[in-house]
């Protein structure tokens, strides 16, 4: 199946969501309990995994992504 | 002229004759256990990389004891406590650190006299050596097999730390306290520096234990995983043949850029372990970037330098006197119940993409997500080939095998995160 768009865009979401994950496990840990925290740091490492498959999906050659 | 006894000039056995009965029988035990890692190495039972120089430092270490001043009995090979002093009985691990870092003028006089003793405090205690080791692996691993199925691959990753997961409520009720029971999860993860890294950090007073443990179970898992898959697979599933796909391969540019945005996100996350990550994912920029300079570097000198001295060092710090220590058979239970359910889980997640794909997903590679690179991903093809010879799983093998240690990497790091004060 084609890619719906440039590889970029893949590279450029990925990397977003994955500091949004970095984002909500690191940020609020302070101000948390503990029970919670480990919430966000797991939370927070899904995110990131999210952004780490989204990447993938930019994979590919320039043929792979040509209309 | 003082008596003299003939027994005197050979140390080595004098020292035997003046310890405790249980000290002199461990010895031996310990003599022979090291003679039979190196011959079962020599016969590729067990990893030959880490169990020869392994077996044959632990026989020497204790076949070498000699006496010192006061006849206080030692080897000349190294001092795991160098430089500390001694503990007072029930100190706490922080005590523990604290005193060992207060009596710089014995390690200096140590590091002079003990042949290893540089190794050890230089590159082993501080975890260095684990950061070469992951160097080394970083070059070996090509991301390309993960960014073709990251889904799988991932999937399987998370399954296969059932034992690092589940063994550490095991342990916590069986006595540890959390931070060794986190330190002893790690072996579940299959992945000797990440067992050095966090038991380092997280129990000191218990790291040569779990090290110790943790390397002989994962010379097991080569002989012993083979048997735990026949036993939960069945050989029509064993020798399913995976649907032929296209996979969109990736240019090493991608590669190189899914690692540089890899290491610092996790570095981020988690900076306990960055020295962990960042040495694993070095590995991979220098592989994708071409630096054959640096690829023969990582590859051939960091990482087998580093395998050697790990193995020696290993062998080296099993005394008869560390390993008498009662929490080492809670150790070996828990370190054997981690590996099991961690190869089990790695299968009920092989199983669940076989029932999700309609049966078209060979459920053995689930056991390659342990992350016992690259043996867990061999262990598998080997598997599947005994039952049919055409099957080719490796690629799939090996996806979830990189994963395995960046997933393992990150369950270290959790840990550390959470319960390093």
């Amino acid at each position: 199946m084609k890619p719906k768009w440039p590889r970029v865009v893949y590279w450029i979401a990925g990397t977003v969501v994955a500091l949004i994950g970095v984002a909500v496990a690191r940020l609020p840990s302070g101000e948390f309990a503990e029970s919670n925290r480990f919430l966000l740091l797991v939370s927070g490492t899904i995110i990131a995994f999210v952004g780490f498959y989204i990447i993938t999906k930019g994979t590919g050659t320039d043929k792979d992504f040509e209309d | 002229m003082e008596s003299f006894h003939v027994i005197d000039l050979f140390q080595g056995i004098a020292t035997l004759v003046e310890s405790e009965p249980k000290i002199a029988f461990a010895r031996i035990f310990l003599i022979f256990l090291g003679m039979a890692l190196v011959y079962l190495g020599k016969k590729e039972v067990l990893e030959p990389l880490l169990m020869i120089p392994m077996g044959l430092g632990m026989a020497s270490v204790n076949a070498g004891v000699m006496f010192f001043e006061n006849k206080r009995m030692a080897t000349l090979h190294l001092d795991p406590m160098a430089g500390g002093k001694l503990a007072p009985p029930g100190a706490s691990p922080s005590l523990i650190e604290k005193i060992s870092t207060e009596n710089t003028n014995d390690l200096m006089n140590i590091l002079q006299i003990d042949w290893l003793q540089p190794i050890y405090s230089l590159t082993f205690s501080n975890g260095l050596i684990a950061c070469f080791v992951f160097m080394g692996i970083g070059v070996l691993l090509d991301v390309g097999f993960v960014m073709a199925r990251p889904f799988q691959s991932m999937f399987l990753a998370l399954w296969a730390e059932l034992g690092t997961g589940l063994t550490f409520p095991i342990a916590y009720a069986m006595g540890l306290t959390e931070k060794q029971s986190a330190a002893v999860a790690m072996i579940g993860g299959a992945d000797g520096p990440m067992v050095l890294f966090t038991s380092l950090m997280l129990a000191k007073e218990l790291f040569v234990p779990i090290t110790v443990v943790g390397y002989l179970y994962l010379g097991l898992t080569y002989g012993g995983y083979p048997y735990l898959i026949k036993a939960l697979v069945p050989e029509k599933l064993r020798a399913l043949p995976m649907p032929v796909e296209k996979v969109r391969q990736a240019t090493s540019g991608q590669k190189l850029f899914f690692a540089v945005i890899s290491c610092t996100v996790l570095c981020l996350l988690f900076p306990v372990a960055a020295p962990l990550f960042l040495s694993l994912f070095l590995g991979v920029a220098v592989r994708e970037s071409g630096l054959t300079n640096f690829i023969f570097l990582f590859d051939n000198v960091f990482l087998y330098a580093a395998t050697f001295f790990l193995g020696l060092v290993l062998g080296i710090l099993c005394e008869a006197n560390t390993l008498l220590n009662p929490q080492v058979f809670i150790l070996l239970v828990l370190g054997i119940t981690a590996l099991v359910l961690s190869a089990v889980g790695g299968l009920i997640g092989g199983y669940i993409l076989y029932f999700a794909t309609g049966g078209k997903y060979n459920p053995v590679i689930g056991i390659a997500a342990v992350s016992c690179v690259p043996t867990t991903a061999k262990v598998a093809q080997k598997v599947v080939s005994a039952a049919r010879a055409d099957v080719m799983v490796m690629p799939h093998a090996l996806g979830a095998n990189i994963c395995g240690v960046i997933t393992s990497a990150v369950f270290a790091a959790v840990y550390v995160t959470l319960l390093y004060k």
